[in-house]
């Protein structure tokens, strides 16, 4: 083998990639040749600096919070050219909208989105006492700035104007016209607002909830329903929404009583350990910590917030993976965290595994998701889910004999690395999904 | 997942959501492909946009969500290069794009690094590096051999080294 047949087969055997011949013949060459020892090492080198850097710089980078606002609003003006295009005489676009059975409690209210931005604005239209046309943005000004509110926003004051109040006035606004008869809005699209809940109030019964762009507004609790992104249709209660919990709002027409409310989707785990996001992103910081109630807030590569909620079964173990799960009081903030999402859409609730671990991103993102396709005595045969020709042979050792119970055809995440010394994969550990079983196989 | 399917039949609230779940996946891409936040930030916009009107045609048999999405991006970023779009001229922050955690920049090496590399070595960085994914996936994103991926990573990892070295970074 000559400098440039071994150097085009570098990134191949940097990924364990090579054939046992191929990486045997690869090695012999090395161990002769200083120069592409040298460069093997240099690329290796450059391989882990890309690996941390780019990693760190991207978690850094965040789409502006804004910009669904801004696509609702090219959404609008399409739909408003469509609408245009339909009284011309062009037929007309029909979609067949498949309801859960939440989403089936709005049948019934067949206003379209102009409703429920007339149903957001008139609160403030009769504050500041002046009259608004649907759509335009609201300028409050009888409203006095409270305690705790974000800079540039102002708070309405509660109890001014009832639910009941509000939908009244908003009401004629709409024009009354229906959408769709599914009670869709058709073209327009339902406003979605986001927010962040600022504060909750039980002896007022209210929520504070800050819109981004907008804003803030105070709803009594009787003016909400509270779901996840599921869209199970498994309602929930104020009791699941907190503080600092990121939300979107659909100001949506709901039956039965109250007459309207608003729906309140919150950002809840299962939102972001989706099983296919699981091994995509599956580190983290620990970002805050309320010993007091438990709480703690995950930011997970700067994309969302994990909250800790005992309601998800959530299960914590440290860094000895012994099996004993742990409480929050042994997490502090600045732990980075790799996770585990064991979450199956057939299950009412997912189970989060949550490994606590003092990680770098680098070692974070050797978490890998496959399906064991052979099983010889302790050595597991895996295809990697996402890409099944990478096979990877984990050979749990001595370990594997305790009491963990694979089979072929078992989908399990493991984690190791691989050793261009030897040509293997070193396993470090393997979870086997749906259990929650375990089996650490060598120390990191 | 259900909300690709449910935008898929026209709910736009789920693809509210869809917008929100992924958003960022594009918005990082463009970010580091086009090495600027407001030209990222339209680069988001159109994207989904894209994503809106073609929705229909996805098929989730041909391929995960996220790999569509990844080849929308990337191929948005590159044909923006392709035509040699203007340096971007965005001198006023738009509304809502103040928030802190959008005036983060990137680390300069980084950036500096990457925008040194050409676009077809810089998208094979940005997809290897930033989303972790393995070389069939990126072959299937950007349409080419697997060998390619290969290579264009070997050749973008020597530059990136030679920069370091030279301290020209």
């Amino acid at each position: 083998m000559d400098h440039q047949a071994a150097q085009e087969q570098f990134m191949a055997y940097l990924d364990g990639r090579l054939s046992p011949p191929g990486r045997a013949t690869l090695e012999q060459h090395l161990s002769t040749c200083p120069g592409c020892q040298r460069d093997l090492s240099s690329l290796r080198d450059t391989d882990t600096w890309l690996a941390r850097s780019i990693g760190a710089a991207a978690s850094q980078a965040e789409a502006p919070r804004d910009a669904w606002d801004r696509f609702a609003v090219r959404l609008g003006e399409a739909s408003q050219a469509n609408n245009f295009q339909r009284n011309r005489g062009h037929r007309s676009m029909q979609r067949t909208v498949k309801r859960n059975p939440l989403m089936g409690m709005m049948a019934g209210f067949a206003a379209a989105a102009i409703v429920l931005i007339g149903v957001g604005i008139a609160a403030v239209v009769l504050l500041s006492g002046r009259q608004q046309t649907p759509g335009e943005v609201a300028e409050v000004n009888a409203t006095s700035t409270l305690p705790g509110a974000a800079p540039g926003v102002t708070l309405t004051e509660p109890g001014t104007l009832s639910p009941e109040e509000q939908y009244m006035t908003a009401r004629p606004q709409s024009g009354g016209g229906s959408g769709q008869p599914d009670g869709s809005s058709g073209e327009g699209l339902p406003p979605v607002w986001q927010g962040t809940v600022q504060s909750i109030d039980p002896a007022a019964g209210t929520i504070t909830l800050g819109l981004d762009g907008q804003v803030a507004r105070i709803m009594p609790f009787t003016q909400i329903r509270v779901d996840d992104i599921t869209w199970d249709g498994a309602i929930g209660s104020v009791e699941d929404i907190h503080p600092g919990d990121r939300v979107q709002v659909d100001l949506l027409d709901v039956e039965p009583s109250p007459p309207f409310a608003n729906i309140i989707w919150v950002a809840r785990p299962v939102d972001v350990f989706y099983e296919s996001m699981a091994y995509e992103k599956n580190g983290g910081t620990i970002t805050s910590l309320d010993p007091a109630t438990g709480i703690f807030t995950v930011d997970v590569w700067g994309d969302r917030q994990f909250r800790y909620d005992a309601a998800t079964r959530m299960l914590i173990d440290d860094d000895t993976l012994d099996g004993t799960p742990i409480g929050p009081e042994s997490l502090q903030i600045g732990q980075m965290l790799s996770f585990v999402a064991l979450t199956d859409q057939g299950e009412p609730n997912p189970v989060v595994l949550i490994m606590v671990e003092i990680f770098s991103e680098a070692d974070a993102a050797t978490l890998y998701k496959g399906t064991i396709t052979a099983i010889d005595g302790n050595v597991i045969t895996a295809a990697e889910a996402a890409s099944p020709t990478n096979v990877y042979t984990l050979d749990l050792g001595p370990a594997g004999s305790q009491g963990i119970s694979f089979a072929v055809g078992d989908v399990i995440y493991f984690r190791g690395y691989h050793d261009p010394a030897s040509g293997t994969f070193v396993t470090r550990d393997v979870i086997k999904l749906g259990t929650g079983e375990w089996v650490r196989v060598t120390a990191p | 997942m259900e909300v690709i399917t449910r935008s898929q039949a026209g709910d736009k609230a789920a693809f509210a959501g869809l917008f929100e779940q992924y958003k960022n996946l594009v918005y990082k891409t463009a970010y580091l492909m086009l090495g600027d936040a407001q030209d990222a930030e339209d680069a988001l916009q159109d994207v989904f946009w894209q994503v809106y009107r073609s929705l229909e045609s996805y098929d989730p048999a041909r391929g995960a969500f996220t790999t569509w999405l990844h080849r929308l991006t990337v191929n948005h970023c590159l044909n923006r290069q392709r035509r040699g779009a203007p340096p971007s001229t965005h001198d006023e922050p738009r509304s809502g794009a103040g928030s802190p955690e959008h005036l983060v920049e990137l680390d300069d090496t980084v950036q500096f690094l990457l925008q040194e590399l050409s676009e077809k070595h810089r998208a094979v960085v940005v997809l290897r590096y930033v989303w972790d994914l393995s070389y069939e996936e990126i072959a299937e994103i950007l349409d080419i051999p697997l060998g390619t991926v290969q290579s264009r990573l070997h050749t973008a990892l020597k530059s990136v080294r030679q920069r370091l070295e030279a301290g020209g970074a």
